[in-house]
C-alpha cells in the first residue's frame, strides 16, 4: 500500500494539532480495534506502557479468538478473529516453525496453551513469546477445568446416575465438584437427550462469556431455539442468568455442541465441536442476525480459545496443575 | 434555584477564548456538566460565564451539537446519531482536535465519545510515524528497541512503512 498524501493530509501538515492530554489519548485508544494499536506501540515508550497490560487496560478489556486449524497436519495455521471481526493469521511460534499438528489446550493467565505432539508450549501471539514447558511442572494453570458431562461419558463415577452436570476439576484437592446447574422452570418442555428425560433441558455447550460460566441449552421441543444463560457469581445457583435466545438456529447440525465462546462488540461466537463439520457461529446481538464465520483455509478441524488481549509473556506464579489435553478451560479464576 | 428551573427559558452567556460571547438557553447548556455543576452550585445565570480554552469556532460546533441533542426527544435516537455523523463528516483534524478538548474540558461526554472515535478512525490507517507527528511524540525508542518493539508484531504491520 502506498502512503501518498491526499489534499486533505497536506492541509493537515500546515496546522499545528493543539496538544492533547494523556487522559483524551486514551479514550482515542480505546476507540480503535486491537491490530491497529498494536502497531502503535511503536510510537513512543509511554504508549506502548499505555497499550500494554498492566497497568492500564486498553488490551484487556477486549477479547479476541484464537483458531488453530489443520486439515492436515503439515498445513496448520493459526488465525485470530479480531475484535472487529476481522480475520487475521498469526506467524507461527518460533519453537513450532517446523510442528506438525497443534492443539489449543486451553488458556492461563492470557497464555494459550499449545499441544504438539508431547510437547506443551505456553504461547502469548502479541508478546511473541513461547515457551517450552513440561506437563509434569506444577506452577502452571490456576484455571479450573469444567465439563459438561453426561451418563455415557462419565463411566462409574458416582455421578453418573445424573445427566447434564457441570463439574469441576480442582487440582489441589485432585476432586471432581459438581457446579450448580440453574433451575429448570415447570413451565418449560422437560425433554431428555437419547430419552433420558430426567435430564431436563438439552445441555449443549459450556463456556466462558465475559468472565462467567455460561451454559447454552435447548428449549424447545424442535431443539430449534437456543438459550444461553451464564453463572453471575459463580458456585451461586440463583445467579445463573438468561443472557439471550437465539431462535430458529437454521443449522441443525450445530446444535450437537454450541459453546458460548465469546462476546466481541455485538457479535458472540460460538464453536462446534462436533465429529465432522466445525465453523464459527456469530450472533449479533443487536441485530438479532446470525451467520457463519469463515474458517481460514477451509480447514475442517479446528481448535479455537477466546483469550483476553494481553502481552505478559509469564504466567503469574500459581498453584496449580495442568492435566492433559482437556477440552474446556475456563479463564475464569475460580476459587476453590 | 427553584425560580430559575420554572424558567426554561432562562439563557446564560458563554465567553470564548477569543472574547465572543454565546447566548444559551439554559436547558442546552444544561449537556454540560461543567455548566450544570456552576449552575447548580448558584453560580448566577447572569454573568457571564467565560471559557478560557475554547475559540469562538469551537464554541459555536459545541452549541450546535447541544442544542440539537437538547431539543431532541429521547425516541429519536435513529436521527441524532445520523446527525452526529453529519456533524463530524468533513470535519480537519484540527478542528476534530479542538473540539475532543472542549468537550472533556465541558464534560460532555457524548460529544468526546464521538469526536474520539472520529479521531481514531483517521488515524488508524496512518503510519505510526505519522501518528507521532499528529500526537507531539517525541520518538524515545533507539532504531534498535523500535525494531525490536515492531518485530514483536510483525504481522500487524503489513502494508505499513
Amino acid at each position: 500500500m502506498e502512503w501518498g498524501r491526499t489534499e486533505v493530509t497536506e492541509t493537515e501538515q500546515k496546522t499545528r494539532f493543539p496538544d492533547v492530554p494523556e487522559e483524551i489519548i486514551l479514550c482515542i485508544l480505546l476507540e480503535l480495534p486491537i491490530r491497529y494499536l498494536l502497531r502503535f506501540r511503536c510510537v513512543s515508550k509511554r504508549w506502548r506502557f499505555l497499550i500494554s497490560d498492566p497497568p492500564f487496560s486498553i488490551s484487556v478489556q477486549r477479547r479476541h479468538v484464537i483458531i488453530a486449524s489443520h486439515y492436515y497436519q503439515p498445513e496448520f495455521s493459526l488465525h485470530c478473529i479480531n475484535d472487529d471481526g476481522s480475520i487475521m493469521e498469526i506467524p507461527r511460534p518460533k519453537p513450532l516453525q517446523f510442528a506438525g499438528c497443534l492443539r489449543i489446550g486451553g488458556l492461563c493467565n492470557g497464555l494459550v496453551l499449545l499441544n504438539s505432539s508431547e510437547d506443551l508450549f505456553m504461547w502469548n501471539p502479541f508478546a511473541g513469546c513461547c515457551k517450552k514447558k513440561k506437563i509434569e511442572s506444577s506452577t502452571l494453570v490456576d484455571e479450573h477445568l469444567h465439563w459438561l458431562v453426561t451418563e455415557s461419558n462419565i463411566g462409574e463415577d458416582p455421578f453418573s446416575l445424573l445427566t447434564n452436570l457441570i463439574v469441576c476439576f480442582v487440582p489441589q484437592t485432585n476432586k471432581f465438584v459438581k457446579v450448580p446447574m440453574p433451575d429448570c422452570d415447570g413451565t418449560r418442555e422437560h425433554t431428555g437427550i437419547l430419552g433420558l428425560d430426567k435430564v431436563g433441558l438439552i445441555k449443549v455447550g459450556l463456556g466462558v462469556l465475559n468472565g462467567c460460566l455460561s451454559l447454552s441449552q435447548c428449549i424447545s421441543k424442535k431443539y430449534n431455539d437456543i438459550e444461553v444463560l451464564v453463572m453471575k457469581q459463580y458456585g451461586e445457583k440463583e445467579s445463573w442468568t438468561r443472557l439471550f435466545v437465539i431462535p430458529e438456529i437454521t443449522l441443525l447440525y450445530w446444535k450437537d455442541k454450541l459453546v458460548p465462546l465469546c462476546c466481541i462488540k455485538d457479535m458472540v461466537l460460538r464453536f462446534r465441536l462436533g465429529p465432522q463439520i466445525q465453523a464459527i457461529l456469530a450472533w449479533g446481538l443487536n441485530k438479532k442476525s446470525q451467520g457463519v464465520f469463515p474458517i481460514p483455509n477451509g480447514s475442517r478441524y479446528i481448535d479455537s480459545a477466546s483469550r483476553k488481549y494481553s502481552f505478559a509473556s509469564q504466567p503469574l506464579q500459581r498453584r496449580g496443575r495442568v492435566h492433559g489435553n482437556l477440552a474446556l478451560c475456563g479463564d475464569k479464576q475460580v476459587e476453590a | 434555584m427553584a425560580s430559575s428551573i420554572e424558567n426554561n427559558n432562562e439563557k446564560l452567556t458563554l465567553k470564548s477564548s477569543d472574547g465572543e460571547e454565546f447566548l444559551v438557553e439554559k436547558h442546552v447548556a444544561l449537556q454540560s456538566t461543567l455548566l450544570q455543576n456552576m449552575l447548580d452550585s448558584d453560580c448566577s445565570s447572569a454573568d457571564v460565564i467565560p471559557l478560557p480554552k475554547i475559540d469562538a469556532r469551537t464554541l459555536a460546533l459545541v452549541l450546535g451539537y447541544c442544542k440539537k441533542h437538547a431539543d431532541a426527544s429521547s425516541s429519536k435516537q435513529g436521527e441524532l446519531n445520523s446527525f452526529d455523523s453529519e456533524f463530524l463528516k468533513d470535519m480537519d483534524m484540527g478542528a476534530l482536535f479542538n473540539l475532543v478538548l472542549a468537550a472533556n474540558f465541558m464534560e460532555i461526554k457524548g460529544l468526546l465519545d464521538i469526536a474520539a472515535q472520529k479521531i481514531a478512525d483517521t488515524i488508524k490507517d496512518k503510519p505510526h510515524q505519522e501518528v507521532r507527528e499528529i500526537f507531539h511524540v517525541e520518538n524515545d525508542y533507539t532504531p534498535e528497541e523500535e525494531a525490536a518493539v515492531r518485530e514483536e508484531n510483525r504481522w500487524a504491520f503489513e502494508g505499513f512503512p
